[in-house]
């Protein structure tokens, strides 16, 4: 299953039925007993400038799949290509070039920036990787601190005085100081202030237009990865259940776990608010361990047959690269549910 | 009849080695039984050390109290330690945002149920553990009586809500105080969470105070709401004249700022420029005024927290008390804040956009 780029771009990071499972280890001995899927035959393709979405419920295996398509896991089948290259397996050394190109955001800028380095000095590691001699480098600095937005003078501060924002900026300038082509971004700006998200966020914009960059954005909050994705894919327990362009799968969500995510997003306006059929669906997502027959999300699901208990859906396109794995998909009537199918747990 | 709670000009201050912090200035509000005020703002805008105070948790050496809290007409800011005991979750209770820290993660949930149950009623254990069983099914638990005895790892992130929520109601308070409930949540867990929560003080008429950031909650629940900023509060209506007629420069920016699911996608979101204010040096005049792109030489004065008197509504039998609710922090007259308020919609670049976050 592969997803179409447009014609004339070649993809610059393809991933095709990507697994990732973890032991789960148990006993005295730390024996592996059993695997938890959490990333689950996955396929996608990112092209150049683009910006994927990936949002899902905690759990859901979005932060494990960042990690694979960055490298900071090694994916246990499937296959990644980074621009023709394959690279699932690679080791340290070989990735090397490649790190350069790719890079990550986290979510947390608290943890993720060692505190006992000066702003100056986290930045210059990626700048020397790159290979900027040492009399440019001040001048470099300087120049990734103006482009996110932070004052050139505060190169000398260390990472604890600076706000929640700021401290996000840098985490950013520090993944562009390797000048990559793609950034990972998990839960960019989850930890911070609804005033300081929308910064971030435009920041995130001007500098994919100014760099050419591509993104690949991971976050849980939908309403943030709409405006700044191209493509979305939403996952569910390890599985890309949908995939559409933003619009469409805003406007037309086909996957019935789709419309309840969307539907579960608070509205800022009281009218629209109190129109709202509330809670869709009830619950949590299932075990990863003890997943359910067919499909993952039956247990859950408002349209759920007997088809849905015993068939595992696939993704399929409906039309516009709108892709959905569901056999009750919305533009379908809602199935006619027989006696003593499924209930929603 | 009167209100339930009463704050008047509540102020806290915090001493602390780099000087005074005061974190609450002048804030006072009323809630009646089981209606829900929904308290707004940004990290840092004295949300959450208002609601601790209501609760007497910000006592110490170090800080200053200043105002009045009366919970059912008795004192509570002064009152003995004693007095705020039985107060404390007899009377009005409080979920925090993080139940893992909540919870005491050595002991059985059930067991910290029975704590609390015991602590405000003369019951034995085996009655106690029952109640407490009955108020996790209370809450969606499925099989409470294995369940209580389960510690709180035990549990996923939003069954942890749910089990401090039933603590909360264990001893029948009138007011629960939630301070960013669901924050930590997924959104399909605090959709169910936000249902039950307003489903249970519905049904038994308590009062809730909503502490939140999420603009959408405050749409869906509150009955009234008090935007609060660097301490203080800057607008403070019922929710329809809220999200109608925003009256605060801020305000404006905070709803125009949230990103949204329904309407066209943006490329570039709104936003407010600049940062919070520091609470320890804090602008002079109005808080907001560093940020607020309509800001004038009077908001170097701090303005007074007032009703707007709205010409249009002269005359209008009924439209006065309503109006009267309606309180903001602004120099700006009526007039001209619904007219830049209109030309904000229109041109949000007019909004500052300078300084970093």
């Amino acid at each position: 299953m592969s997803v179409d780029a447009p014609p004339g771009t070649a993809p610059l990071l393809e991933a095709r039925n990507l697994e990732l499972r973890y032991p789960v280890r148990t006993g005295s001995i730390r024996q592996p007993t059993r695997h938890v899927r959490a990333v689950d035959d996955v396929s996608l393709e990112l092209g150049p400038g683009e910006t994927l979405g990936i949002v899902g419920e905690s759990g859901c295996g979005k932060s494990s799949l960042a990690r694979c398509l960055v490298r900071l896991a090694t994916p246990t089948a499937g296959t990644l290509l980074y621009r023709g290259t394959d690279i699932t397996r690679a080791n340290q050394r070989s990735l090397r070039p490649v790190r350069r190109e790719i890079q990550m955001v986290f979510q947390d800028p608290e943890a993720s920036l060692n505190g006992r380095k000066r702003v100056g000095q986290i930045l210059a590691t990626g700048l020397r990787l790159r290979g900027v001699p040492g009399n440019r480098m001040k001048a470099e600095i300087r120049e990734l601190l103006r482009l996110v937005g932070l004052n050139p003078e505060h190169v000398d501060h260390f990472p604890h005085e600076f706000s929640g924002g700021q401290r996000q900026r840098i985490g950013i300038a520090r993944a562009l100081s390797a000048d990559p082509r793609l950034v990972v971004l998990d839960e960019p700006v989850s930890a911070l202030d609804v005033s300081i998200r929308a910064q971030v966020v435009n920041l995130l914009y001007d500098l994919r237009e100014e760099r050419g960059l591509s993104y690949v954005f991971v976050a849980h909050d939908l309403a943030v990865v709409r405006h700044a994705s191209d493509r979305i894919a939403v996952m569910y327990l390890g599985r890309i259940v949908e995939q559409s362009p933003a619009d469409d799968l805003y406007d037309h969500p086909l996957h019935p776990y789709t419309a309840a995510l969307l539907a579960a997003v608070p509205v800022p306006d009281r009218v629209a608010a109190r129109g709202r059929s509330k809670t869709v669906i009830r619950g949590e997502p299932a075990n990863a361990l003890e997943l359910p027959s067919g499909c993952r999300f039956r247990p859950r699901c408002p349209r759920a047959t007997d088809v849905c208990a015993t068939v595992d859906p696939q993704l399929v396109d409906h039309g516009g690269r709108h892709l959905v794995a569901c056999h009750h998909p919305l533009d379908t009537p809602a199935p006619a549910r027989e006696a003593g199918s499924p209930s929603p747990a | 009849m009167a209100p339930l709670l009463e704050v008047e000009h509540l102020r806290v201050r915090f001493r602390t080695d780099a000087g005074a912090l005061q974190a609450v200035d002048d804030v006072s509000f009323s809630l009646s039984d089981g209606k829900v005020l929904a308290i707004v703002g940004e990290s840092g805008s004295g949300k959450s050390v208002t609601a601790l105070t209501l609760m007497g948790l910000t006592r110490s050496a170090n800080t200053e109290l200043e105002g009045a809290v009366r919970f059912d007409g008795a004192d509570l800011l002064h009152a003995p330690e004693r007095d705020l005991r039985r107060v404390r979750g007899g009377g009005m209770a409080m979920i925090f945002q993080n139940p893992m820290t909540a919870l005491n993660p050595v002991q059985r949930v059930g067991a910290q149920i029975v704590e609390q149950i015991r602590a405000h009623d003369r019951v034995s254990r085996s009655e106690a553990w029952k109640r407490a069983v009955t108020l996790l099914r209370r809450v969606g638990i499925t099989r409470p009586e294995v369940r209580a005895r389960a510690y709180p790892h035990e549990f996923s992130g939003g069954m942890r809500q749910r089990v401090m929520i039933a603590a909360a109601l264990s001893c029948s308070p009138r007011l629960i105080v939630a301070d960013e409930p669901t924050t930590a949540l997924d959104v399909t867990t605090q959709s169910q969470i936000m249902d039950e929560l307003e489903q249970l003080c519905r049904e038994s008429t308590v009062a809730l105070i909503l502490i939140t950031h999420d603009i959408g909650l405050v749409a869906r629940m509150a009955d009234d709401v008090l935007v609060m900023y660097g301490g203080r509060a800057l607008e403070h209506a019922p929710a329809d004249a809220v999200f109608a007629d925003p009256l605060h420069p801020y305000t404006w920016a905070l709803l125009r700022s949230v990103p949204r699911l329904d309407g066209d996608r943006v490329e570039r979101l709104p936003t407010i420029g600049g940062s919070p204010p520091s609470l320890l040096h804090p602008p002079s005049g109005c808080h907001f005024r560093p940020r607020c792109p309509h800001s004038f030489g009077r908001c170097t004065e701090v303005p007074p927290l007032r009703a707007s008197v709205d010409p249009e509504a002269d005359g209008h039998p009924g439209a006065e008390p309503e109006g009267e609710r309606h309180l903001d922090r602004c120099w700006l007259g009526l007039d001209d804040k619904r007219r830049l308020r209109r030309l904000d919609e229109e041109a949000p670049a007019l909004v500052r956009t300078d300084g970093a976050a």
